[in-house]
């Protein structure tokens, strides 16, 4: 076994360092440093990584990808997915660039067709290549525009999180609001619940594992839940690489369109 | 320890963090894997089996045009392609296809005229290219797909690679169009434009079959005169040379190879405020072969009675063959075309626009010889978007004009002509998937569509059924093939 499962007491001792912090952040912050804490590897690494669909039937299918990624500003990235299965994915690329002002750019390449398409910012509300993850889960937007308030604190399993609430700033966005538990410790978001716009409860997102790559922690293994239709994406980062190496020349509709 | 759920999480740690690299040492180690050499094999085979509708065959049998009434696809595909980070590509992909059909056939011999019952292979080399990267210049040489513009079913800037139109609905996409020898570079402008140079050593002409299949460009509405000029030889050729016998008509008067009669290209593209723009130029061949029948030996073939033709008749023929002249070739000829194209999104849409304008596109006359025309085409194009590509919706309008004074009566097209084509694709239940390809026009009022149910057994295997409807008037493109509605049914590995 290459990981070292860490123990109770050491966790313990960690999260209890942290919790001698005397004051407490804003809700902005926290949320801010949630972000800049790249729980998925989004900004500034290499990931590869595979995810296990399930649906109210119990069928299962599996989405396999790389993703590299780069911070253009804080909580800002380019990021390039690439997908190796299912079989008729294979091939396919996604790029994404943020950006502080205007929609971001989004380009699909899919190799039957052989060029990149723009993608629409009206698609944010839906799912990513038939997992319950949202486009807006990943541009963040909601989280990065949102207004945030701290709502308390709670021991989520060992850990203490606080708990804050985020009302999206885009009257378009699929959410009225989103509940985060973010590890005080480290700034990774153990929970979250989504809630539509009738403020019904559409989505649930746990972390199942969470992993320390040199020094940056991330959400290794994880599940979003689509309660309302009971269909679940189990994601699972398998290998991740922090770096700064990619250059804006990463992130074109070039390399995207490179057959890989 | 138990497995993990919701309310029990894990913590890790990689054991190399204990040890706390440095940030350079870990970008290092990033690199190292972003350059890492990637492989990747990807492939699929399909069988389908298939009948059309109509099985009566054409009359009287002199004229008779084969149909093949009942078939079979065998087709795989295996690509392999190896990449070592942003540095190098190297793709190769080939099919292998074999055919089986059926006409019936009151003779004994099976011939390219009389099918009855018999199979072809046919080997494909699809791609063959390598790549080098640098900063700023992508270089490509070999045998490649390159998609120019942005419609996909009504393309007009889509002219750097050969067609398939033995089948204009493939049951796999990548089987229609035909990679093609080309060298390509791409150079970066900045972030958000890009210049593309492409130069073409060789000629590829489309892949049709001007005579004995389904799709072949001589059909029952062909000329008599054709009609029974090819019957008498198609019933030279065994029935196992099909594809060969078309290959050596269609190929009849090629652009002469050397550098000379190179074809070469541009796109310049940019992205402002979220809008795509590219523009093109290309000079090179059409891709439509142009027969031409020596006016001679056409006032002969309309003097011939095919229902008791003779030895002698075709005298004239041979002699002119043997005086060194082409009493009846398929040549090529060259064209200008210049475009653009532009697309964004509008709401849930991609909005995309092609404009196209050729010097000399090419077109078939009634009688089924060439004709080059001056032409403008507008696509318009708009897809409302999902996000998943088992939910597809496309529509694609198109305006066509011939800038010539009373062109001639045409086959598929009038000298202004409105086409339209929808791929509409959606989930019946979690696993079974509708998938609606159609192409209609007013003017010429015809429509040409395929309906495809397909089961999604897993991941890798798929069956499907296939309907296929062609219908309309005499000279568009759905009543011309209007025997062609069909049925099939056919299942899929992808590897």
């Amino acid at each position: 076994m290459n990981k070292l499962i860490f123990s109770v007491p050491a966790v313990l001792t960690l999260a209890g360092s942290s919790m001698a912090a005397p004051t407490t952040p804003s809700a902005a912050v926290i949320v801010q440093q949630m972000l800049e804490s790249d729980p998925w590897g989004l900004s500034g690494a290499s990931v590869a990584a595979h995810a296990v669909l399930s649906d109210k039937a119990g069928a299962q299918s599996e989405l396999a990808f790389s993703a590299k990624s780069r911070r253009l500003a804080p909580s800002l990235a380019a990021s390039l997915v690439r997908f190796s299965a299912p079989p008729d994915l294979a091939g396919a690329g996604f790029l994404q660039i943020q950006k502080k002002e205007g929609d971001d750019d989004r380009m699909l390449f899919l190799p039957d067709l052989g060029r990149a398409r723009r993608i629409s910012g009206n698609l944010r509300s839906n799912a990513f290549m038939g997992t319950d993850m949202s486009f807006a889960d990943l541009d963040r937007r909601d989280l990065r525009d949102g207004t945030a308030t701290l709502t308390g604190s709670e021991t989520l399993q060992r850990w203490d999180c606080f708990v804050v609430n985020v009302v999206p700033k885009s009257a378009s966005s699929q959410y009225s609001r989103v509940e985060i538990w973010v590890r005080k410790d480290n700034h990774l978001p153990l929970k979250m619940n989504m809630f539509d716009r009738s403020n019904v409860l559409l989505k649930t997102f746990a972390a199942l594992e969470v992993k320390r790559v040199g020094e940056s922690w991330f959400i290794s293994r994880s599940r979003m839940t689509n309660v309302q239709q009971k269909h679940s994406t189990e994601l699972v980062l398998d290998k991740i690489v922090t770096t700064t190496q990619f250059g804006d020349e990463d992130f074109t509709v070039r390399e995207l369109e490179k057959s890989k | 320890m138990s497995p993990p759920t919701e309310t029990e999480m894990t913590e890790v740690i990689e054991p190399e963090a204990a040890s706390a690299p440095s940030p350079a040492a870990r970008s290092a180690s990033a690199a190292d894997d972003a350059a890492a050499p990637a492989y990747r094999f990807s492939g699929w085979a399909y069988q389908g089996f298939g009948s059309l509708f109509d099985w009566q065959q054409d009359s009287p049998a002199y004229l008779a045009v084969p149909r093949d009434v009942a078939f079979s696809h065998t087709q795989a595909q295996l690509r392999f392609s190896y990449a070592l980070g942003r540095k190098f590509e190297a793709v190769a992909s080939g099919s292998l296809l074999y055919s089986w059909t059926y006409s019936p056939n009151d003779t004994e011999r099976q011939t390219v005229a009389q099918h009855g019952a018999h199979g072809a292979y046919e080997m494909r080399l699809q791609e063959l290219y390598a790549g080098v990267f640098w900063t700023g210049l992508d270089l490509r040489i070999g045998q490649q797909r390159v998609a120019w513009g942005r419609a996909e079913a009504l393309a007009p800037n889509d002219v750097l690679n050969a067609r398939d139109l033995r089948d204009p609905f493939p049951t796999e996409r990548n089987l229609f169009h035909q990679p093609t020898p080309l060298v390509r570079a791409d150079v970066a402008l900045g972030d958000k434009s890009s210049l593309q140079l492409i130069f073409a050593p060789i000629f590829v002409p489309d892949k049709i079959d001007i005579y004995g299949s389904n799709w072949a460009l001589i059909q029952p509405g062909a000329p008599d005169s054709l009609r029974g000029f090819f019957h008498q030889m198609g019933s030279l050729v065994d029935a196992s040379l099909l594809n060969e016998f078309n290959r050596l008509t269609q190929q009849s008067a090629l652009p002469p190879s050397g550098v000379t009669q190179f074809a070469a290209g541009t796109r310049a593209a940019t992205t402002l405020s979220g809008i795509d723009l590219a523009t093109y130029y290309y000079y090179g061949y059409d891709r439509t072969p142009r027969l031409k029948v020596d006016p001679a030996f056409a006032q002969l073939l309309q003097s011939v009675d095919f229902s008791m033709i003779r030895a002698g008749d075709f005298a004239p023929l041979f002699n002119a063959i043997q005086a060194g002249q082409a009493p009846i070739a398929l040549t090529y000829e060259r064209n200008h075309h210049l475009g653009a194209d532009f697309g964004t999104t509008l709401g849930p849409l991609g909005l995309t626009f092609d404009l196209a304008y050729d010097t000399n596109r090419g077109f078939f006359l009634r009688d089924l010889t060439g004709y080059g025309a001056r032409t403008g085409e507008l696509v318009a194009a708009l897809e409302y978007q999902t996000g998943d590509i088992h939910k597809v919706l496309v529509l694609e309008s198109s305006v066509l004009h011939l800038f010539e004074q009373a062109p001639p009566p045409l086959l598929f097209v009038q000298q202004t002509t409105a086409t339209f084509a929808l791929l509409a694709r959606a989930p019946l239940l979690s696993s079974l998937d509708v998938e609606l390809r159609a192409r209609f026009s007013p003017t010429p009022n015809n429509v040409v569509a395929r309906l495809m149910l397909e089961w999604r057994v897993n991941d890798r295997f798929a069956l499907r059924a296939y309907g296929t409807w062609t219908a309309g008037d005499q000279w568009g493109l759905g009543g011309y093939f209007e025997h062609n509605s069909g049925a099939e049914l056919g299942a899929k590995v992808n590897l």
